[in-house]
C-alpha cells in the first residue's frame, strides 16, 4: 500500500490546519486583554530603571525582591544570538542579556538532566552529590535553594515538565507548590519532532500557570522555577518556522519559539508591575549534539555541544551589557544568587559565588578573574560527568568526564568493556573542539587527567551517601520514556 | 505500511473541532463579558455564576482582584469560574490562595480537589484531601475524595481502600463509595471481595433508584469480572441476561461483542451487532463495528453493502458523511484507491464547506489512484499552500520528477516537519536524485516522527548496510521492528548486522529468526556470511550440521548444494544430494537441487526437465524459477528466461535480485534499452540495490542515451559504499570522453 501524505493528519494536520483558527482565537484574546503586549518591543515594555554596580551590591538589602528562575532544557549556548549565533533565534533572551549579565563561558555539570540539575540545585559535582544513576534520588538531608528561599519568606513554586526533576527524585524540596502543568492550552499549530510527546503539555501551559501564580501572589514575595521543555521537544509553530527543516534548523526554530515564551513571561511581569522587583535568571541543564562527532542528542557524552550552556541574569534594573568572561559553571549559579540576595549559602558546594566577577564586570574593571583576584584552580575549571549507561541494571558503568579550563577541554571516557579514551581539545585554536591534540600536549593531558582523577577519588557528600535508588512506577517510567530516554523495562 | 486514518481518528478530529468551537465560544463570551457594564460587584458575579454563566465572570473577577488581591471570596469565585470553563489547572492557583483563609477553606478545598483531579495533579488532590481530613475527620466526602485520588494516582491502592472503608463507616448506604470500594479491591487483585461488593451493589442500585443505564453497566461489569476470573460459563449466563434485559444499551452491546470475540465466538458477536442494527438501523457505530468485522472475515462485499446502504440512505448528513468516510477507509484497506477517493468525495459533498484537512485526504486519495488531474483540481481548493505542495510533490514523484517533488516537500517540511509520510517521500525523492545523505536524514526524521507509518526503518537499514555502517543499520532496523513487531525483514537485517560484527544473536531475535517467515532466509544468510568471512568450508561445515542431525531443513540443503557447486565441488554436491534425497520424498526442492547439479555439469536439458517437475510440484518455488531462468538463458531462450525471472520477482521478498538477473541477461544480449528501463524502475523502489545500480552505470557507459547519467550513478554508488565501482565508472567515463 502507498503511504498517504495526509495520513499524519489524524495527529498532525492540526499543525497547519488549526493555525488559522488559533490565530483567530488568540486575536480575540489579545483584544480582550487590551494589552497588545506581544506586538510591542521588549524595550517599550521594560519599565526598569537604569542600574549600576551599587544596585547590584544592594540587592541583598531589598525585602521586595522576587526570583524567576527559567530553566530552558536542552539549550546550547552557541545557538543564541547573544552567544554569537548567526541567526536571530533569541531576540528576547538577547535583550535580557544586553540589559543584564551574560556569563560568556558557562558550563553544565552533565549532559543529562537529572545529574545536571542535581548539581545545579545542590552545588556539588555529580560524584559528590551522588546523583548519576537513573534511579538515584536526592535525599531529604540536602539543603536546596528553595528551602533557603522559603525560610527567607519567599512563596516558592516550581512548575516543571521534565520527569527527571520530578518529586520522586527529591527535587521538590523547599517548594510550597511543585507541579507538572496540565495540558490545557494545547496549541494546535505546534510542530513536534517526536510524536511520542503529543500527550504532554507544552510550555504554553507552563506560562499560563505561571501567569496565574504571579497574578494570585502579586503582593507577596515569590520564587518561581519554570522548567521549560519545548526546545528539548523541538516544538515550534508556523511563525517560528524560520531556520530550516533539518534537525539543527528545527532546533533553532524551537529556540525562537521558546524565546517568545520568555517574552510572554517578561510581558506579564511588566503588566503586573513586577519587573522592577524581580530577578530573572535564564539557565540550561545541557545542550544538544547534531552529529558533530557522530553523536546526536544529549545524555550520551560530555563534549562541548552538550555541556556549553547559557546563563543570563536580568536584574530589576537595566545594566549595560555586562559580560562575565571567566569560566563559570552551573554549580556556581545558586552560590552566586544566594550571595547576591544576601541569603544563607548552600552547604559545601563545589560551586562558588560569582558575585565578585559580576560586580567586577559591572564596574568595568577589566577581566573579571584579575579583578577579583581569584586564584583557585578548581574554581577556574568546570567539570562534567555522565554515566553513559545511567546506571541501568545489567550495564557496566561507562563514565564520561570532561574538564574545561580557559584553554583546553579534556574528555575522558570508559566504554562498557572498560576501554579508556582520552581526548584533548584546544578551545582557543579549535573553537568547535573537533581536533584531538592529546598526543601533541601530553603534559596538559596528564595534568588535567590528574585533576579528573582527584575528582573521581573524591568523597561523596555525607547526605549523598544516603542517596537511595527510588523505585519508579510505570507511569513515571512511561513519562521518562516519552522524553526519548531508554529506561530499562 | 500505511492505512488512512481510521474513522476513530476522524471522530477525534470532530471532537477537537467541537472543543475548538467551545474555546471560541468562551473567548467570545469573555469578550462580551468584558464589555458588560453590569458586572461590577461580588453580588453580580454570584448572580451570573448561579445562572450557570461562569465565563462572563472571569474578567470582572480579575479586575476586582487587582483592587482586592487578598479577598478569599474573589479568589474562590475566580477558581470556580476557571474550573467550570475548562481551565481546572488555572483554577488551582486562586483556589490555593482561597484555602489559606479558614473561612473559605471547605468550599475552596472541594473545588480545589476537583480541579486538581481534572488537571491530573493527583499529589495535590491527595494533599488537599488529607488537609480536609485533618481538619474534620467526620467528613464523608473528604475520605471518599482521597480514596478516589489514590486510585487516580494508580498506586497506593491499600490507602485508597482504607479511606473508602472509613467513608463507608460514615455512610454505609453510599452507592458511589461501594463502587469505589469494588474498584479498589479489583486493583488490589482481590476479586472475590470485589465480586461480593458488586453483589451488594445490585440491590443498592434498585433501592437508590438508579436508572437503566447504571444498572446495565453494573450487569456487564459483573459479566466482565466473571470472565476475568476465568468463570467463563457464569460470565456467559450473565452476559445473556444483560443482553436480554438491556438489549438497547450500547455499553452492553459493545461489551458483549468484546467478550464474545475473546471467547472465540465471532459469529455470535456479529449476530449481536446485526440484531443491534435491526433494532436500531440508524446506529452507525454498530454498522461500522460490524463492517470492520466482516471485512476482517473476508466478507468485503457484505461490509461494503452495510455501509453503503447507510451512506445512501435517509440518515442525517453528518452520519452519512461518516459512513462514506468509513467506506473510504474500507476501500483504502483493499487498496482500491479510486473507489476510496469516490467515497470520500461523496462525504465531502454532504457536509458544510470541507476543512482543508478533509480536502487534503481527498486529493491524496486521488493522487494514490493515479488521477492526477483530479487530484490537482482538488488541491486547488486547498487554502493552505503547504497542503497543495504535499499533493503536488506526491504527484511529481509518481511522474518521476523527484527533484521537483523535493522542492515542494521542502516547503511542506518547513512548517510540518513531523509528517512522517512527507519525510518518507522526501527521502524517496532524495534517493532518486542520488542524494543519499539527504535520504538518510529524511528517513531518520520519518522514523522519529512515526516509525510505524512507513517502512522507513527498513529502507534506512538497507542503505546503511550497503554503506557498511552496521551499527546505524541495526539501529534503524530495530526502530522498524519496535514499530512493526515480528517483521522478519527487520529481524534479518539486525541478524545480518550482528553476524558481520561477529556478535552473539540475542534469544528474542533468534526466536524471530527461527519463525516461518525468516527461517530459511536466515539460514541462507548465515551460510552466505560465513562463506564470505571464513571461506566456503566454514559455510559447508555449518550447513552439513542440519542433515547430520537428521533435520530436514530445505534451505540448509539448498545453501549447501549452492556453496559446494560454487566451490567447484559438484561431485560432493551430488553425494550430499543423493543422501539427502534418500531421506525425503520426491519434492520440488529435490528436483530443483538436482537441476542445480546438472546445470553445473553442463547438462542443461536435463536440468530444465528437473526444474519443470520442480515447478509443477510448487509453482512458487522462487529458487527453482530463478535457476530455470538461468538454464533457459544458457539454452539461448532469452524471452522464456525473462518470463521465469519475472515470475520469481513477483513472489520474491527480494524482488530486485531476480530483476537484476533479467536485466543482466538482457544487457548481455544487446537489449540495452529494456535492461536500462528495468533497472531504473527497480531502483526507484530499491535504491539500495547497488548491484543493479552498478549494472545500470555500465549500461549507460556504453550508451549515448544515458551516458550523461553516469556521474550521478557513480556518485550514488559511492554514497552507497561502492567506492571502487564508482571510481571504475568515473574512470571509464573519462576514458570514453577522451578525444582520439
Amino acid at each position: 500500500m502507498i503511504p498517504s501524505v495526509s495520513e499524519a493528519g489524524s495527529r498532525l494536520d492540526r499543525a497547519p490546519n488549526h493555525a488559522k483558527r488559533t490565530t483567530t482565537l488568540l486575536a480575540i484574546l489579545v483584544v480582550l486583554s487590551s494589552l497588545a503586549l506581544s506586538c510591542t518591543t521588549e524595550d517599550s515594555l521594560d519599565t526598569r530603571p537604569i542600574g549600576d554596580i551599587t544596585d547590584i551590591e544592594s540587592l541583598g538589602d531589598r525585602d521586595d525582591l522576587n526570583v524567576l528562575f527559567i530553566l530552558i532544557d536542552t539549550l546550547r549556548a552557541d545557538r543564541l544570538g547573544s552567544y554569537g549565533y548567526h541567526e536571530p533565534t533569541s531576540p528576547t533572551l538577547d535583550y535580557l542579556a544586553s540589559t543584564g549579565v551574560r556569563f560568556a563561558e558557562h558550563f553544565s555539570q552533565s549532559s543529562w538532566t537529572k545529574s545536571s540539575m542535581a548539581s545545579l540545585w545542590t552545588g556539588p559535582y555529580p560524584r559528590r552529590n551522588g546523583v548519576t544513576r537513573f534511579d538515584d534520588t536526592l535525599p531529604e538531608d540536602v539543603l536546596m535553594p528553595a528551602e533557603i528561599l522559603r525560610d527567607a519568606g519567599f512563596r516558592t513554586t516550581g512548575i516543571w515538565r521534565n520527569g527527571w526533576v520530578a518529586p520522586t527524585f527529591g527535587f521538590e524540596q523547599g517548594f510550597d507548590i511543585y507541579q507538572r502543568p496540565a495540558a490545557r492550552s494545547k496549541s494546535p499549530d505546534l510542530s513536534r519532532e517526536s510524536p511520542h510527546l503529543n500527550l504532554s503539555p507544552s510550555d504554553d501551559d507552563v506560562v499560563e500557570e505561571a501567569v496565574e501564580f504571579i497574578r494570585t501572589r502579586r503582593n507577596e514575595r515569590w520564587f518561581l522555577y519554570l522548567h521549560l521543555m519545548d526546545v528539548h521537544q523541538f516544538v515550534y509553530d508556523e511563525e517560528t518556522a524560520l531556520f530550516g527543516t533539518d534537525r539543527p534548523g528545527i532546533y533553532a526554530n524551537a529556540i525562537r519559539r521558546e524565546d517568545a515564551v520568555v517574552n510572554r513571561l517578561f510581558s506579564e511581569l511588566s503588566r503586573e508591575e513586577q519587573l522592577t522587583r524581580t530577578l530573572v535568571v535564564v539557565a540550561s541543564d545541557h545542550g544538544e549534539a547534531f552529529l558533530e562527532r557522530n553523536i546526536e542528542g544529549h545524555a550520551r557524552h560530555v563534549y562541548k555541544e552538550t555541556t556549553e550552556v547559557p546563563l543570563i541574569m536580568s536584574f530589576p534594573f537595566k545594566l549595560d551589557q555586562v559580560k562575565v568572561s571567566a569560566t563559570t559553571r552551573n554549580v556556581d549559579v545558586w552560590p552566586t544568587l544566594l550571595d547576591l540576595l544576601g541569603l544563607a549559602p548552600l552547604i559545601d558546594p563545589d560551586g562558588v559565588s560569582r558575585a565578585p566577577e559580576v560586580l567586577a564586570a559591572a564596574g568595568n574593571q577589566g577581566p573579571s578573574l584579575n579583578a577579583t583576584g581569584r586564584s583557585d584552580r578548581a574554581a577556574e575549571t568546570s567539570l562534567a560527568h555522565l554515566d553513559r549507561t545511567w546506571g541501568q541494571p545489567n550495564s557496566r558503568s561507562a563514565p564520561a568526564l570532561s574538564l574545561v579550563d580557559d584553554r583546553f577541554r579534556l574528555v575522558y571516557s570508559e566504554d562498557e568493556n572498560g576501554g579508556e579514551t582520552i581526548q584533548l581539545y584546544d578551545r582557543i585554536v579549535d573553537p568547535q573542539e573537533l581536533r584531538d591534540v592529546a598526543d601533541a600536549n601530553p603534559e596538559v593531558s596528564e595534568r588535567m587527567m590528574s585533576e579528573l582523577r582527584s575528582y573521581t577519588a573524591s568523597e561523596p557528600e555525607s547526605w549523598a551517601a544516603e542517596a537511595r535508588p527510588v523505585e519508579l512506577d510505570e507511569m513515571e517510567l512511561r513519562q521518562l520514556r516519552a522524553l526519548g530516554y531508554e529506561i530499562p523495562q | 505500511m500505511i492505512a488512512l486514518r481510521s474513522t476513530l481518528d476522524r471522530l477525534r478530529m470532530l471532537i477537537r473541532r467541537v472543543a475548538h468551537q467551545v474555546a471560541v465560544a468562551i473567548a467570545v463570551a469573555l469578550f462580551i463579558a468584558a464589555c458588560q457594564p453590569g458586572i461590577s460587584s461580588v453580588e453580580d458575579v454570584r448572580r451570573i455564576q448561579a445562572g450557570g454563566d461562569y465565563a462572563s465572570s472571569i474578567e470582572p473577577l480579575r479586575a476586582m482582584l487587582v483592587e482586592r488581591p487578598e479577598s478569599s471570596e474573589l479568589q474562590y469565585l475566580l477558581g470556580v469560574a476557571l474550573r467550570h470553563t475548562g481551565a481546572p489547572s488555572l483554577a488551582i492557583w486562586p483556589l490555593r490562595k482561597a484555602i489559606e483563609d479558614p473561612e473559605w477553606f471547605w468550599p475552596a478545598a472541594l473545588e480545589l480537589v476537583q480541579s486538581a483531579a481534572a488537571s491530573d495533579n493527583i499529589a495535590l488532590a491527595i494533599r488537599v484531601t488529607t488537609d480536609m481530613i485533618e481538619r474534620d475527620d467526620t467528613r464523608f466526602e473528604a475520605w471518599l475524595l482521597r480514596a478516589e485520588a489514590h486510585i487516580a494516582g494508580r498506586k497506593d491502592y491499600e490507602e485508597a481502600l482504607a479511606d473508602v472503608e472509613t467513608a463507608l463507616e460514615l455512610r454505609p448506604e453510599s452507592y458511589a463509595a461501594r463502587l469505589t470500594q469494588a474498584s479498589t479491591l479489583l486493583m488490589l487483585e482481590r476479586p472475590d471481595e470485589a465480586e461480593a461488593i458488586i453483589g451488594m451493589l445490585e440491590p443498592l442500585a434498585e433501592t437508590t433508584g438508579l436508572g437503566d443505564a447504571e444498572r446495565a453497566k453494573l450487569c456487564v461489569v459483573k459479566s466482565s469480572l466473571l470472565d476475568e476470573r476465568g468463570r467463563i460459563g457464569d460470565a456467559k449466563i450473565r452476559l445473556d441476561s444483560c443482553l436480554e434485559h438491556f438489549p438497547d444499551d450500547t455499553l452492553v452491546v459493545e461489551t458483549a461483542v468484546g467478550l464474545l470475540e475473546k471467547w472465540g465466538e465471532r459469529g455470535r458477536a456479529q449476530e449481536v451487532l446485526s440484531r443491534g442494527i435491526e433494532r436500531e438501523p440508524g446506529n452507525l457505530a454498530y454498522r461500522i463495528s460490524l463492517a470492520q468485522r466482516l471485512q476482517l472475515a473476508g466478507k468485503e462485499s457484505e461490509a461494503e453493502t452495510l455501509l453503503r446502504e447507510f451512506a445512501e440512505g435517509e440518515g442525517s448528513p453528518n452520519e452519512r458523511r461518516q459512513a462514506w468516510v468509513t467506506l473510504g477507509d474500507h476501500f483504502l484497506l483493499m487498496e482500491r484507491y479510486a473507489e476510496a477517493a469516490g467515497a470520500v468525495g461523496h462525504a465531502l459533498e454532504l457536509g458544510p464547506e470541507p476543512a482543508d484537512a478533509e480536502i487534503l485526504t481527498y486529493a491524496d486519495l486521488l493522487a494514490m489512484a493515479g488521477e492526477h488531474d483530479e487530484a490537482r483540481k482538488a488541491a486547488a481548493r486547498l487554502k493552505r499552500l503547504e497542503y497543495r505542495d504535499l499533493i503536488e510533490a506526491r504527484i511529481l514523484l509518481q511522474e518521476e520528477q523527484p527533484g521537483r517533488a523535493l522542492e515542494h516537500l521542502d516547503r511542506v517540511l518547513k512548517i510540518w516537519p513531523d509528517n512522517a509520510a512527507a519525510r518518507y517521500y522526501a527521502a524517496r525523492a532524495a534517493e532518486q536524485t542520488g542524494d543519499v545523505k539527504r535520504a538518510i536524514a529524511e528517513y531518520r526524521a520519518s522514523i522519529r516522527a512515526d516509525a510505524g507509518m512507513t517502512d522507513a526503518g527498513l529502507r534506512l537499514a538497507r542503505i546503511h548496510l550497503a554503506r557498511r555502517e552496521l551499527q546505524p543499520a541495526m539501529s534503524a532496523a530495530k526502530y522498524h521492528l519496535d514499530a512493526h513487531p515480528g517483521d522478519p525483514e527487520a529481524a534479518l537485517l539486525i541478524g545480518q548486522g550482528l553476524l558481520r560484527q561477529q556478535q552473539p544473536i540475542p534469544q528474542a531475535l533468534m526466536n524471530l529468526l527461527g519463525s516461518s517467515g525468516a527461517r530459511s532466509r536466515w539460514i541462507a544468510l548465515q551460510a552466505d556470511e560465513l562463506a564470505k568471512s571464513d571461506g566456503p568450508e566454514a559455510a559447508i561445515a555449518y550447513l552439513e550440521q542440519f542433515e547430520a542431525a537428521g533435520i530436514k531443513e530445505d534451505q540448509a540443503l539448498r545453501s549447501l548444494i549452492d556453496v559446494l557447486v560454487n566451490a567447484d565441488r559438484t561431485g560432493d554436491a551430488k553425494v550430499r544430494l543423493t543422501a539427502a534425497s534418500s531421506r525425503r520424498p520426491p519434492s520440488s526442492l529435490v528436483f530443483e537441487l538436482e537441476a542445480v547439479v546438472l546445470r553445473a555439469e553442463g547438462k542443461l536439458e536435463e536440468a530444465q526437465a528437473r526444474l519443470t517437475k520442480a515447478l509443477v510440484l510448487n509453482p512458487h518455488n522462487e529458487s527453482a524459477l530463478r535457476v530455470m531462468g538461468k538454464v533457459l538463458l544458457e539454452l539461448g531462450s532469452l524471452d522464456d528466461a525473462i518470463t521465469y525471472f519475472d515470475r520469481a520477482s513477483v513472489i520474491s521478498k527480494t524482488p530486485w535480485q531476480p530483476n537484476h538477473d533479467a536485466a543482466a541477461a538482457l544487457f548481455e544480449r544487446g537489449h540495452v534499452e529494456e535492461a536500462r528501463s528495468r533497472l531504473e524502475e527497480s531502483l526507484r523502489e530499491h535504491t539500495f540495490d547497488t548491484d543493479s545500480l552498478v549494472l545500470l552505470g555500465e549500461i549507460c557507459l556504453g550508451w549515448d542515451a544515458c551516458r550523461d547519467q553516469v556521474p550521478t550513478i557513480a556518485r550514488t554508488a559511492a554514497n552507497l559504499g561502492q567506492q571502487e565501482a564508482s571510481k571504475a565508472l568515473e574512470a571509464a567515463l573519462a576514458a570514453s570522453l577522451k578525444p582520439l
